[in-house]
């Protein structure tokens, strides 16, 4: 065993151990985003510094199993102190989370600096930042301790997430519906910030507690952001994660040599990768990325300017048929801005809906089926306001030149009782 | 009355240094907690542990663009400039955050505060390669050095506690409406985007100027424990900012005191500890909605009602 842990390199340890810290954090760090308790990682990392200084004091020791149990009871009564004076005494969700880790970080220094334990390297700092670059020097069979314990966290992690999805599920949603149908919501937090405290405690050791913080939600909401399914979240944030860790330690480790630096922080450079992912998906996610939604936003603004231009045309023909209508005539009687008439004029022209001549433009046979059917929508929407929904006469015109463009001509037919004129006595044209 | 005396020079700051740091401290506590009452009626308490945090690439890279122009790195104002264009980016992505994604606000907190310490912290890595980064500065920067603090440092705590004062004062009614109702106040008009910002500006300007003085833990205990105590007192918006303010002061003053006479005491964790027992007097005995208060009235209901139901029997 020891033979083939030696034969690993050093950089590859801290891959290993980079990589394990971010699947480990991926997992409670989606259910936390979701559950709007983002910030409770970082309250919990801050606020179990008291616990490390106690176990050191009564263990007398810096050995792992104390100081990991005396992180996990402080973590745990920080969440039960914030969950009480939110529940108990009203006092809102953010505000008790800053009150509960600041005091009990200052308290976790009090203790540093008052006792026997300000002899040992306990320093706030190095909780802060992390020491990823060190994780080989403490070894069991010369596999890092860190590589352990993160790796049984996080196989502790994903077996109790598979094992109880369908509870994690409905309580991260809709706690109130899983109470009702007999799971714990209660229970159900508490196991959660069990497992948060416990990565928490485990990662911040090898990789800082403001990296955990990264680690723990900035992949999620990456994932949050690119798919709507819990199983596919869970399972991108531990793919993002990873490969942020992953980047992180290249870019640390070969960038600044370019500029003639030396190798930059591990952790600083993973916390940025995490936020460029992040950017990444906020841009281009297919469903909510503002690219996507800017182009759909866009497309439906095109589709509209088109039905505006054809609803002009129609009504123009009802009054005199056959006549072209001039381009400045359009923009009087549009709310379109003038770019999006002329791209949908080109559009409509392409299509061979309208004709373009010198003294204005006309429907083609196509173009009045296609205009008629916009008219159609406008006078039914027109006949629905005045009938079904109240909307007196004169104000029922510019609520239907909005919803014509909703279309639904049948349905609304159906709802007023197939009609043939619109309240203001005009025609409604049947189906074409 | 020997083991008094030390004591007494303390609280009445009979020692120029102590002097210089009680009544800085106590000027930073009283203008964090006005301000923060507007914070914690926003909801918005943990902005302040997110803007804080934000400050270190900006320091760490305005340290940077000075020294490569030939400045001198370590000039106060050029950190505090930097750390206060960087809390105003952390502040826009915030906002934009909001705006532009389906992310809760506690997720857009912790991811803004997480990515730009972490890219600090590279930045800070690069700064500690260069000639003159490595010696100590731009730690005691972020963490604070309270005892150390000088007169200059407490005439612009006494300045920015003024200035920010007259804005919260000036425009009093309009940080009330954004607290207590930001849909009725954009309806009515009023720019409430604009005042969002305005607050913003006002933490920012308390954070960076206290950040270097006392720390970043301080900081945002400061902000957020002041004002959620003085909440357990009074409904009233005006009495709350004035208590909230009176209650950082005072914890300051104790705090940086006690610290002074026992010099083995950290200033910034003793004044911490000082707001939370603060924080938990008035949780328990809190006139207004105090666990106390609120049980002695609970019991009364009752016994009221109770006390109807015999007489309609």
């Amino acid at each position: 065993m020891s033979h083939l842990a030696d034969k690993i390199p050093y950089d590859a340890w801290l891959a290993i151990v980079g990589a394990l810290a971010a699947a480990a954090c991926a997992i409670p760090g989606t259910f936390l985003m979701l559950r709007r308790l983002s910030l409770m990682g970082d309250a919990i990392s801050h606020a179990v510094l008291p616990g490390l200084v106690l176990a050191y004091i009564f263990s007398e020791s810096r050995a792992s199993v104390p100081m990991l149990i005396g992180a996990i009871s402080v973590g745990l009564l920080t969440a039960f102190i914030i969950e009480t004076l939110r529940r108990v005494a009203k006092v809102e969700e953010g505000a008790s989370i800053g009150i509960v880790f600041t005091s009990l970080f200052a308290m976790g220094i009090v203790l540093i600096t008052t006792t026997k334990a300000k002899n040992v390297d306990l320093d706030p700092n190095c909780i802060l930042q992390g020491a990823l670059e060190t994780v080989t020097m403490n070894t069991i069979a010369g596999i890092p301790v860190s590589a352990i314990a993160l790796g049984a966290v996080f196989l502790v992690n994903a077996a109790l997430v598979v094992f109880l999805f369908k509870e994690f599920r409905i309580c991260s949603f809709d706690p109130g519906l899983a109470a009702t149908l007999g799971f714990r919501p209660v229970l159900m937090h508490y196991l959660l910030m069990t497992m948060t405290a416990l990565t928490c405690v485990v990662a911040f050791e090898a990789v800082g507690s403001i990296l955990v913080v990264a680690l723990l939600i900035v992949p999620a909401a990456a994932a949050h952001l690119l798919t709507d399914r819990l199983s596919i979240t869970l399972l991108l944030a531990v793919g993002i994660a990873i490969g942020s860790s992953l980047a992180g330690q290249w870019v640390a480790t070969f960038v600044p040599g370019q500029f003639g630096f030396g190798s930059v922080s591990i952790t600083g450079t993973t916390a940025t990768m995490t936020g460029i992912v992040l950017a990444i998906a906020i841009a281009f996610s297919p469903k909510h990325g503002v690219v996507a939604r800017t182009r759909h936003r866009k497309a439906i603004e095109h589709r509209i300017a088109r039905e505006d231009v054809l609803g002009v045309l129609c009504r123009q023909d009802e009054v005199a048929p056959g006549i072209a209508k001039p381009t400045e005539m359009l923009r009087k009687e549009t709310p379109v801005p003038p770019g999006k008439l002329t791209a949908a004029i080109t559009s409509l022209v392409r299509d061979g809906w309208v004709t373009q001549s010198t003294d204005g433009i006309r429907l083609t046979d196509a173009g009045k089926r296609a205009a008629l059917d916009v008219l159609r929508s406008h006078r039914l929407w027109e006949t629905y306001l005045a009938e079904v929904a109240n909307v007196p006469a004169d104000h029922t015109h510019a609520q239907a030149h909005r919803l014509e463009h909703v279309g639904m001509s049948d349905a609304v037919s159906a709802e007023t009782k197939n009609p043939d004129v619109d309240p203001h006595h005009k025609p409604i044209p049947p189906t074409q | 009355m020997d083991s008094l005396s030390p004591i007494l020079d303390v609280l009445l700051l009979k020692q120029y240094q102590t002097r210089v740091v009680v009544i800085g401290v106590s000027l930073l506590g009283a203008t964090a907690g006005l301000v923060g009452s507007f914070m914690l009626l926003r909801k918005r308490a943990l902005l302040a542990d997110t803007l804080s945090h934000a400050t270190l690439p900006g320091v760490a890279g305005a340290f940077l663009i000075a020294t490569a122009f030939g400045g001198v790195g370590k000039n106060l104002v050029v950190l505090l400039a930097g750390a206060a264009v960087a809390s105003i980016v952390a502040g826009a992505c915030v906002t934009l955050l909001g705006r532009t994604t389906r992310l809760k606000e506690d997720a857009n907190l912790a991811i803004v505060l997480s990515v730009f310490f972490g890219f600090g912290e590279v930045l800070r890595s690069i700064v500690q390669q260069t000639a003159t980064g490595s010696a100590a500065g731009l730690e005691g920067f972020i963490f604070g050095k309270t005892a150390t603090m000088t007169y200059g440092d407490t005439m612009l705590i006494g300045s920015a506690c003024i200035a920010v004062s007259i804005v919260c004062l000036a425009l009093f009614k309009e940080l009330r409406l954004l607290c207590f109702d930001a849909d009725f106040a954009r309806g009515q008009g009023w720019p409430i985007t604009l005042l969002d910002g305005l607050l913003m500006t006002l933490v920012i300007t308390v954070t960076v100027i206290g950040l270097q003085a006392v720390g970043l833990i301080l900081i945002i205990a400061l902000l957020v424990i002041p004002p959620a105590a003085a909440r357990f007192w009074t409904n009233q918006l005006r009495s709350m900012t004035l208590l909230s303010a009176f209650i950082g002061a005072i914890s300051a003053w104790l705090g940086a005191s006690i610290s002074g006479v026992y010099s083995s005491l950290p200033s910034g964790a003793t004044i911490v500890l000082c707001a939370t027992v603060a924080f938990t007097i008035s949780l328990l005995f809190g006139t207004s909605s105090g666990i106390v208060s609120n049980f002695i009235e609970r019991k009364r209901t009752g016994k009221a009602v109770l006390a109807q139901l015999e007489a309609a029997r």
